[in-house]
């Protein structure tokens, strides 16, 4: 960035020592600003446009493609006018020779035109994020990685902007449907296999507490005359997060049920791009990666000796009550029929043969995030 | 279903980032500071521009989630770019295929299990064969690219790279191949033992079969003859598969099983990532 500046500043200096005797008033770099409220304070964190427009610049310069010089206002069916002088202008050089009308012309104080003349043209972030509140709602968020599982949940996201390039993000997320996936049911259907518990493990809701970064801005033009802007996000967190774990699928008696595997800490990775719509509104299109440990050894509480005393005790004629089984086993939670008249108490010998070898797993849930925020 | 899934939220990813550069901010009409001939000019001036050019485009192809298949698909695709946002593609290649460790352990498993014991009951005797078990080879598609977005970003703050962002749509054809893991034709080896084998293999099938084809991609210029290309592809044809085998008969070497009446369609989701050589 200061390097840029630097550059930008000497070949101005150059260009002005180079061709005295032209009539080309140079103007501070700020005043050249394409985007933004050219009377507003240039934000901070504008390294990524500057650099770009000036690398720009001299990109097209090396590549000696003519097309990065605009075209003649008669070709734009615009006009150009010359501003006021600053206060602290240099004075004009008297006696210029006769050079081409069309190149002395100023275009917002910079000559454009001037074929000697190498213009940076420095712009400014559009909008600065500094200090800003960002709150986003992801309405459906959708796995991508559905092998064994199937995930789609809704979240939402507040983001304080403490730096131009750097957040704290917090999201909590709900998943409105989590459960395995049509091809482990078809592979229980027809092949009697399964995923093992653990790598078919649900996550119900999480909440990740983490930072975000943007390291890249840019912006893109859709056709010739629509431009947004744009940056990079990448973010990263850790949180919490609570896991359940398919026993009987759904088919003609009735929906599937669940059991509860425990809470457990989860990591968050992802990327993408957060589209400004104004200075108030953003596309937010992400992938994240939410990460956690996976070792399904408890059912609802209970472990392998609580469901076998209860399997037993089933067997023997009798209630999954009258077994007896530690403090956290929720035993109620395989007692009595739900609200589809299941019989909980059939759930017992598939929780049991989910904890009999317990397996364990590190799972990745990867879902695509659109979304869309509002800036404060 | 996870094709599928992946299929729909890219598509939306690509259709909402399409939507929202129609809400993206539109180049101020009065500005008293003449800003306006500044912006159209930058976003009239694309660096490198394509229209009325050829290019060449070698490309490999991954799945990126495998269940019991999975494709390296190794392509070259040709285009004309009619504009700066149209062109026409035609592509055309042959994928590595193979089934996953998970489809083979599957199989395996599956052969443990005997239909017809002299003892016992009988194990999976009727069953239907898996979905989603064609493997794609030769193909070719042709299609229409769009490529409405065109933009730049600075990398490393120094490294000006400007982009395109596309969508893509056609269709084509290709040659399939499918070897079943419910279809074991002439007994099982070894069945008790660690590694029982089918004895005349599982049912082969090869197939030609219609191709479509959705993609999202960008491709980053290099320079004025040639761009890194990232792509999300969709390869989606009709499936077919046997149900009601009866797995005893086909050990037997019999005929057994009938068509699926509903079988559906299989999507193969690829990353692909290649290089595009401007004429």
């Amino acid at each position: 960035m200061m390097r840029t500046l630097f550059i930008s500043a000497l070949l101005f200096a150059s260009a002005a020592v180079a061709f005295p005797a032209q009539a080309v008033r140079l103007v501070p770099p700020a005043a050249l600003a394409q985007a933004g409220d050219a009377t507003s304070p240039a934000p901070e964190g504008t390294d990524d446009e500057s650099s770009d427009e000036s690398d720009d610049a001299e990109g097209d310069d090396e590549e000696g493609d003519t097309q990065a010089l605009p075209p003649g206002p008669s070709g734009t069916g615009m006009t150009a006018e010359t501003p006021a002088a600053p206060s602290d202008a240099p004075t004009t050089a008297p006696a210029a020779p006769a050079v081409d009308a069309q190149a002395q012309q100023l275009v917002s104080g910079a000559p454009l035109f001037n074929p000697n003349v190498a213009v940076h043209i420095v712009e400014k972030k559009q909008f600065s994020d500094k200090g800003k509140h960002e709150l986003a709602l992801y309405p459906a968020i959708t796995q991508v990685n559905g092998k064994f599982t199937q995930h789609f949940g809704t979240a939402l996201s507040y983001t304080y902007h403490l730096h131009e390039n750097f957040a704290f993000q917090l999201t909590p997320q709900f998943n409105w449907v989590n459960t395995e996936s049509d091809f482990n049911q078809e592979l229980v259907d027809k092949v009697r296999e399964q995923a093992q518990a653990a790598t078919s493990l649900l996550l119900n809701w999480n909440v990740v507490g983490g930072v975000e970064v943007t390291p890249i801005y840019g912006k893109f033009a859709f056709y010739e005359d629509q431009l947004a802007h744009y940056s990079l996000v990448v973010s990263g967190g850790a949180g919490y997060g609570s896991t359940r774990h398919q026993l009987k699928p759904k088919n003609d008696s009735g929906p599937a049920t669940f059991g509860d595997t425990g809470n457990r800490f989860v990591g968050s990775v992802g990327g993408g791009f957060r589209v400004l719509l104004g200075n108030r509104f953003a596309i937010r299109l992400e992938v994240r990666d939410i990460v956690y440990t996976a070792r399904v050894d408890r059912v609802n509480g209970c472990d392998f000796n609580d469901l076998d005393a209860m399997d037993k005790s089933l067997r023997a004629g009798k209630p999954v009550t009258a077994a007896n089984v530690s403090d956290g086993c929720q035993v109620a939670e395989f007692d009595g029929t739900d609200s589809n008249n299941h019989n909980r108490s059939t759930d017992v010998p598939l929780a049991l043969a989910l904890v009999r070898d317990p397996t364990s797993d590190v799972l990745n849930l990867v879902s695509f995030y659109g979304g869309v925020s509002f800036i404060f | 279903m996870t094709m599928r899934t992946m299929l729909r939220a890219f598509v939306l990813a690509a259709v909402t980032l399409t939507g929202a550069s129609a809400f993206a901010q539109k180049q101020p009409a009065n500005d008293p500071s003449n800003q306006q001939l500044i912006e159209n000019v930058v976003v009239r001036n694309r660096l490198y521009t394509v229209k009325n050019r050829f290019e060449l485009t070698p490309q490999v192809g991954l799945t990126i989630v495998n269940a019991l298949t999975e494709h390296y698909n190794f392509n070259v695709g040709v285009a004309y770019n009619v504009s700066e946002t149209l062109a026409f593609e035609l592509q055309g290649g042959y994928a590595y295929s193979r089934h996953t460790n998970l489809a083979n352990d599957v199989a395996a498993h599956l052969l443990e299990r005997n239909p017809a014991p002299a003892t016992g009951s009988p194990e999976v005797k009727i069953t239907s064969d898996m979905k989603n078990l064609w493997q794609m080879q030769g193909n070719g598609v042709i299609g229409v690219r769009w490529a409405p977005l065109y933009g730049k970003l600075s990398l490393m703050a120094e490294l000006p790279v400007h982009f395109q962002a596309y969508l893509w749509g056609g269709g084509g054809a290709g040659n399939f191949f499918r070897e079943s893991i419910v279809y074991c034709q002439g007994g099982v080896t070894n069945r008790n033992g660690d590694n029982p084998e089918c004895g005349n293999g599982f049912r082969t099938d090869r197939a030609v079969k219609w191709i479509g084809s959705v993609a999202f991609g960008m491709r980053f210029f290099t320079h004025r003859a040639g761009a890194i290309k990232l792509e999300i592809r969709d390869y989606t044809w009709p499936d077919s598969f046997l149900v009601d085998i009866d797995r005893a008969v086909a050990e037997q070497n019999g005929q057994t099983g009938t068509d699926s009446p509903n079988p559906g369609l299989t999507n193969l989701v690829l990353f692909n990532l290649g290089y595009s050589f401007l004429f």
